[in-house]
């Protein structure tokens, strides 16, 4: 495999994206392929994988019980961590996660805790003393593109699949299991990738690697918007900003029906 | 780890129904990564692991770089996920260990001579565990690096057989391997039956280490069959 | 058909000649990789599916420009193996102050001869060869470098039926790297083809297969 990208591919992508056209034969507003699997491995309390073309994210929620944080004292803990490990890519290296895999997960994150997504007041079991903290741990298999929308479904859908061990005295009970999550938003993230003035969604790797610049939007069911992160060295025009946000809250909405 | 009170066996059975020479299910795929040179999934009893295979390709510390021949390294890893409690993202001594133990049960079937400078690594994945995925890890791996392309004299197959209430009985699951008496992974080129890798805890008798090592060598050679035939069936017309 | 084999595998326990792909072991012969067996009365070697690139000196390959220093460029080949082209051995001496980051750039593509490789896998190009050159438009894909027999064919048969029935523009680089250029819809087409051939590599009838389907789908274009 090549390491270095040849400027005729940067350019031959570029035209076929200004001409309207991908390499895939895509349109500039449709996904690649989409499969969501759930409930597959039984060590966690709930799991999914992922794919998005041949990009494959397997996202698991583990629960345990701890203290809440001072200033929250009657909510539920969320940790969301990503982990970008070699399998999935040959850029990816061994070690502890790089400002990308923080990214990833910081982005993916933001769109659950800010839409509300989990109803944390229910994950309380004694104030200010017992909560639950619910680790989303996303794991990569295969990058080929567009991991923060993957990233997201993934994560959705697990929490989707979820279900809470009992608690009894005080401790937790992992082979019974209370019912679900209380799940009451679903966010759905979106990505677009820039790439001289065109604008297309779900970059796959090879748009990916020669985009100028990228934006994810992240939406709540009523279409409002509750994350945002624009990505890598180029720009977008504020009307560029606009239009993509409109794409997108309208894209959203297609893709929380496959949830 | 002994317990008392903690049946293994019910009615002559084990808990899982199987017999004391009999595997768990096993199902293998091959090529399941796009990215990866070589891939494979393996589902053993509840154990599910990935594993991938890049290379050869340049290494990276160049002062690992070896002038006549190819380096093998390994990287086995546990998903945070794939245990009861959840596990720590990041190495732990034991995945330091098993990733030791495993890259040198896997190297010395590769033609390390046609490829110097070079590295082939190998990465194995845990989703789910539940006993022996050093065994099934190391298996998934094999797949892996054929199905790259990498140059080997023979696959490398393998599986474990332990003690359980004073029996012999081959490939352990989660509560035998816990309760169990004794643990004994191993790991063969199946063409001439050569050990690779062998581990051992608990405790055995000279004859029950004999009977354990056999049954556990036939459990390899059942599982070599396995692994021919995935490979087969990933070009199949 | 030619049958599957695997690593380790029984292939003759006959006294043959052995091609790539096998070894002798206690007088037998066995494979060493997964691949197509390719037996003859008296010789037998096994063709592999999948695998790096180890350069040779008699090949063509693409590589791209991942380094200039002062007076080479280093070309990544998709190998193990860096591959430097000596500032000399471009195809025409350099003009005035031009330096060599000004001619080829990071990025560049090219289409070089193999002229060396030494001993300890130092790879040596160049430009200064019948056919090689400077890629210019178009678009690289990457195939297994095993398949690159396939995709030439018998006596070129397979790249001829490529390259006349998409309208394009092909070279293929021994280490897997493909260059295509021509109109958009012609590209598609050929790169369809390509990832055709790829896919069924091990398959029997390619050749004719593949040729009747650039002649459907270029009646539609």
């Amino acid at each position: 495999m090549l390491g270095v990208i040849a400027d005729i591919k940067k350019d031959y992508i570029k035209k076929l994206l200004e001409e309207g056209k991908r390499l895939d034969g895509r349109g500039l507003d449709d996904y690649r392929p989409i499969e969501i699997k759930k409930d597959l491995y039984a060590t966690a309390e709930g799991s999914a994988l992922v794919s998005l073309g041949s990009t494959q994210v397997a996202v698991g929620v583990k629960m345990i019980l701890g203290e809440p944080y001072s200033d929250m004292p009657n909510r539920g803990v969320l940790t969301t961590s990503a982990e970008l490990g070699p399998l999935a890519s040959p850029t990816f290296e061994s070690g502890p996660p790089r400002p990308p895999a923080i990214e990833l997960a910081r982005v993916v994150d933001r769109g659950i805790r800010e839409s509300g997504s989990i109803d944390t007041e229910k994950l309380c079991i004694v104030e200010g003393e017992q909560v639950w903290i619910v680790f989303l741990d996303i794991h990569v298999l295969d990058y080929d593109g567009n991991l923060f929308d993957a990233s997201t479904l993934a994560c959705i859908s697990a929490l989707l699949d979820a279900k809470m061990p009992k608690v009894e005295d005080g401790k937790a009970i992992y082979g019974e299991r209370s019912g679900s999550l209380p799940i009451v938003d679903t966010p759905i993230s979106t990505t677009y990738a820039k790439l001289g003035s065109a604008i297309a969604v779900d970059p796959h790797l090879e748009e990916e690697q020669v985009l100028d610049a990228r934006l994810t939007i992240t939406t709540t069911k009523k279409g409002e918007i509750c994350a945002m992160q624009k990505g890598e060295g180029g720009a977008f025009t504020a009307e560029e900003v606009l239009n993509t946000i409109d794409r997108g809250i309208e894209k959203a909405k297609e893709l929380r029906k496959l949830l | 780890m002994k317990k008392d009170g903690v049946k293994l066996f019910v009615d002559g059975k084990r808990l899982d129904g199987r017999e004391l020479d009999e595997l768990r299910p096993i199902k293998m795929e091959v090529g399941v990564l796009k990215r990866a040179d070589g891939s494979a999934y393996l589902e053993w009893g509840e154990n599910k692991i990935i594993a991938a295979c890049y290379g050869p390709r340049e290494v990276h510390p160049r002062h690992m770089e070896e002038a006549d021949k190819a380096i093998v390294r390994v990287r086995y890893n546990m998903a945070p996920f794939s245990v009861p409690d959840r596990k720590r993202p990041g190495p732990d001594r034991r995945s330091h260990e098993i990733s030791k133990v495993t890259k040198e049960a896997l190297e010395s079937v590769v033609l390390t001579h046609l490829y110097p400078k070079t590295v082939v690594d190998v990465f194995i994945e845990v989703l789910q565990a539940n006993a022996g995925t050093r065994c099934a890890g190391i298996t998934a791996a094999a797949l892996a690096m054929a199905d790259a392309g990498i140059p080997m004299r023979d696959l490398i197959s393998s599986c474990a057989a332990g003690k359980i209430e004073g029996k012999v009985a081959v490939d352990m699951m989660g509560a035998e391997d816990n309760f169990g008496d004794a643990d004994l992974p191993l790991a063969i080129s199946p063409q001439k039956k050569e050990v690779t890798l062998l581990q051992m805890d608990g405790n055995f008798t000279r004859k029950e280490f004999e009977e354990a090592f056999n049954m556990a060598m036939k459990g390899c050679l059942d599982v070599y069959e396995i692994q021919k035939q995935a490979l087969l069936k990933k070009y199949e017309v | 058909m030619r049958r599957l084999v695997i690593p380790g595998e029984l292939v003759s326990k006959e006294n043959k000649k052995m091609g790539t792909g096998v070894a002798r072991k206690d007088g037998e012969i066995h494979s060493n990789q997964l691949g197509l067996l390719d037996e003859k009365e008296n010789f037998v070697r096994v063709i592999p599916l999948s695998g790096g690139y180890n350069p040779k000196e008699i090949d063509f390959v693409i590589g791209v420009v991942s380094y200039v220093h002062n007076t080479f460029w280093k070309l990544d080949i998709a190998s193990p193996y860096k591959s430097i082209l000596p500032g000399g051995e471009f195809f025409r001496d350099l003009r005035g102050k031009e330096r060599l980051r000004d001619i080829l750039p990071i990025g560049s593509a090219v289409y070089v001869k193999i002229k060396e490789v030494t001993k300890s896998k130092g790879v040596f190009t160049t430009l200064k060869w019948r056919g090689a050159t400077v890629l210019k438009g178009g678009f690289l894909i990457e195939i297994s470098p095993s398949k690159v027999p396939r995709l030439i064919g018998k006596k070129d048969s397979m790249i001829d039926i490529l390259r006349s029935e998409s309208g394009c523009e092909i070279l293929v680089g021994q280490n897997g790297v493909i260059w295509i250029n021509g109109p958009v819809e012609n590209m598609d087409l050929a790169i369809e083809a390509i990832r055709y051939i790829e896919a069924n590599s091990h398959k029997r009838g390619l050749t004719d297969y593949v040729k009747n389907m650039l002649i459907e789908k270029r009646k539609n274009l």
